[in-house]
């Protein structure tokens, strides 16, 4: 157990540690000189001069060997020094940490409305399989996964706003304009997790211990919810993990659509002004919580098992 | 996703029901693969002609789906754009299983530090968000249509290189492939005329399935101005191009998002029935 957590921790921090090298590889990568880039963007758009640039990176340490540099650069992104955005001049640490929770929220929110939706919904189906409501809930999940989030986000901005005005377009003042991006990242997601839960408690319902508290005359929904339910667990989690990456990855259009300031739309903004920057402390955040998510979801897991294998 | 459906007792009419659905779906995937070849020569007006006289016409004879902002028809700009949306997504999935077939032939087959190497290489791609990777190579690329297609191989070719390999390693302990090795056949002739064979359906279930995560990746980057140019025919784009007029116009940007959704419902039954097939046919063996 110790070593299977030990394996999980060095993996994310060689991961994170390739992450970093990808990101300071962006600024090294992007096309002209990363030097000149700079002193354009800081000097309002003026071209420096090949002797300015020169002086320049003699004197921020920039002409040092890339290793060097990437080490400098790394400890000052630890300590929170991200640099200036080139379309703003503002510090990237300030724009990232209110976006960061911004989008925090939205993904907690579509998350928690997801779990509410499915888990009633897949144990009705798994209580009455092949019932009608069985069915309608796997058309529902085939659709949920088949609509194209961009377009689903506009046909309901054209139904409850334009047509209906029950709320607000976008933007980000009241807490009603969290409503309909949730509603638009929920759906697909809330499909397919009732899918997924749905066969997941059809499998724990026919093992041998279910079956035995049956026998003694529990009812269904008591064994489904005592037995089958928290056997189910480790999977439970394993796959709200994955959902939570995926929920994060619409978030790109889906708050680029409804104007929600979070990283998604920093992120698009910052591709489309190529302001690399701002591109490189998204990637590094949102790779960083990739990863920490993913070891958190490992690490609860593999708890779980043991305290499961431990009961049984 | 049938398959608990199959097999107990079933009706005559259940089963006339299955084969009458499957003759459906082949219908429909030789009509996705007709649609980007002859579509475009159905197409009753030039797709790029602008004319600001003809400009938000609603369906008519000329026009089937009516005219865009720009006086353009909607129609044959949709039979057009089956050509960059379908065909290019298309040859993403196939590059990228391509290069994941070979990888994972190859880990699979020789293991040794090569495998090693690279299947952590795949663990850590595969759990990193790869559409932020995507945009990211894409956008230090330059952004554009080439920019996109070389980025989403770049990131999608892990899960085929997986498949395989873990399919392979279950392979090479049968019997026949120690009878090739025994008649002296080489390494090169063993993988791709003997185990390759024998993968076929996972990987064309798994391509079909990623088909349609790819359009929507294809076409929602497309729509966010990452992928193609705008003015392009590209269904993610004619909608972009159809937002502003949607409260007016709303056919502007339903017309081409049910096209893309029909196609994609389509492709996911496809895959289901296809991974039905397999399972069944599997276990008769």
């Amino acid at each position: 157990m110790l070593s299977s957590l030990f394996h999980r921790l060095s993996a994310a921090f060689f991961l994170l540690l390739a992450i970093s090298i990808a990101g300071f590889a962006i600024l090294h990568l992007m096309p002209g000189d990363y030097v000149a880039v700079l002193m354009t963007a800081q000097s309002d758009g003026i071209p420096p001069s090949a002797l300015e640039v020169a002086a320049y990176a003699a004197a921020n340490g920039l002409d040092a060997p890339m290793p060097v540099q990437y080490l400098r650069w790394l400890v000052a992104v630890l300590t929170g020094d991200l640099g200036q955005s080139f379309s703003q001049g503002r510090q990237v640490a300030t724009m990232l940490g209110a976006a960061a929770w911004n989008s925090a929220t939205l993904t907690a929110t579509v998350v928690a409305s997801a779990l509410v939706l499915a888990l009633p919904a897949a144990i009705a189906a798994a209580l009455r399989p092949n019932s009608i409501l069985d069915r309608a809930l796997m058309l529902f999940s085939v659709a949920g996964m088949s609509i194209p989030t961009f377009w689903y986000a506009l046909l309901a901005s054209l139904l409850f706003v334009l047509h209906l005005r029950w709320l607000p377009s976008s933007g980000f003042s009241t807490p009603i304009h969290i409503i309909l991006p949730t509603l638009v990242a929920a759906t697909g997601i809330a499909g397919f997790l009732a899918r997924y839960l749905r066969s997941l408690l059809l499998e724990e319902i026919q093992r041998p211990h279910v079956l035995a508290a049956r026998a003694q005359g529990y009812s269904a929904i008591g064994v489904l919810l005592r037995h089958a339910l928290p056997n189910a667990l480790p999977q439970i989690l394993t796959v709200m993990g994955t959902q939570i990456i995926h929920v994060f990855e619409g978030m790109l259009v889906i708050e680029t659509i409804f104007n929600w300031p979070g990283m998604g739309r920093l992120f698009v903004s910052s591709l489309m002004n190529r302001d690399f920057p701002v591109m490189q402390a998204c990637f590094l955040t949102i790779g960083g919580g990739y990863v920490l998510i993913n070891l958190a979801v490992d690490v609860s897991v593999t708890l779980l098992d043991r305290h499961s294998k431990g009961a049984v | 996703m049938a398959s608990y459906r199959q097999g107990h007792g079933e009706g005559r009419f259940a089963v006339a029901g299955r084969r009458l659905g499957r003759a459906t779906l082949v219908v429909i995937a030789a009509l996705l693969i007709l649609l980007p070849i002859f579509g475009p020569m159905l197409a009753p007006n030039d797709p790029e002609y602008a004319d600001i006289l003809t400009r938000m016409q609603p369906p008519s004879a000329q026009y089937p789906l009516g005219t865009d902002a720009m006086g353009r028809c909607l129609f044959s700009r949709l039979l057009w754009g089956a050509r960059i949306t379908l065909v290019w997504s298309a040859v993403i999935v196939a590059a990228a299983a391509s290069i994941g077939t070979l990888i994972g032939l190859y880990c699979g087959y020789r293991r040794g530090w090569v495998d090693l190497v690279m299947m952590r290489l795949v663990e850590g791609v595969s759990v990193l968000p790869s559409l932020a990777i995507a945009v990211v190579i894409s956008s230090v690329l330059g952004l554009g249509l080439w920019a996109l297609v070389i980025s989403l191989i770049a990131v999608h070719w892990t899960g085929y290189a997986r498949l395989v390999r873990n399919t392979i390693v279950g392979e090479s302990g049968k019997l026949y492939v120690t009878a090739a090795r025994a008649m002296g056949a080489p390494s090169s002739r063993i993988m791709l005329h003997h185990l390759l064979p024998n993968i076929g359906s996972p990987l064309l279930v798994l391509a079909t399935h990623s088909m349609s995560a790819m359009m929507l990746s294809f076409a929602g980057l497309s729509y966010l101005g990452l992928g193609v140019e705008p003015g392009v025919a590209e269904w993610g784009r004619i909608i972009a191009d159809g937002r502003n007029h949607m409260r007016t116009d709303p056919r502007l940007v339903v017309a081409p998002g049910l096209l893309i959704m029909a196609i994609i419902i389509s492709l996911n039954l496809i895959g289901d029935a296809l991974a039905d097939l397999w399972r069944s046919g599997s276990s008769i063996q």
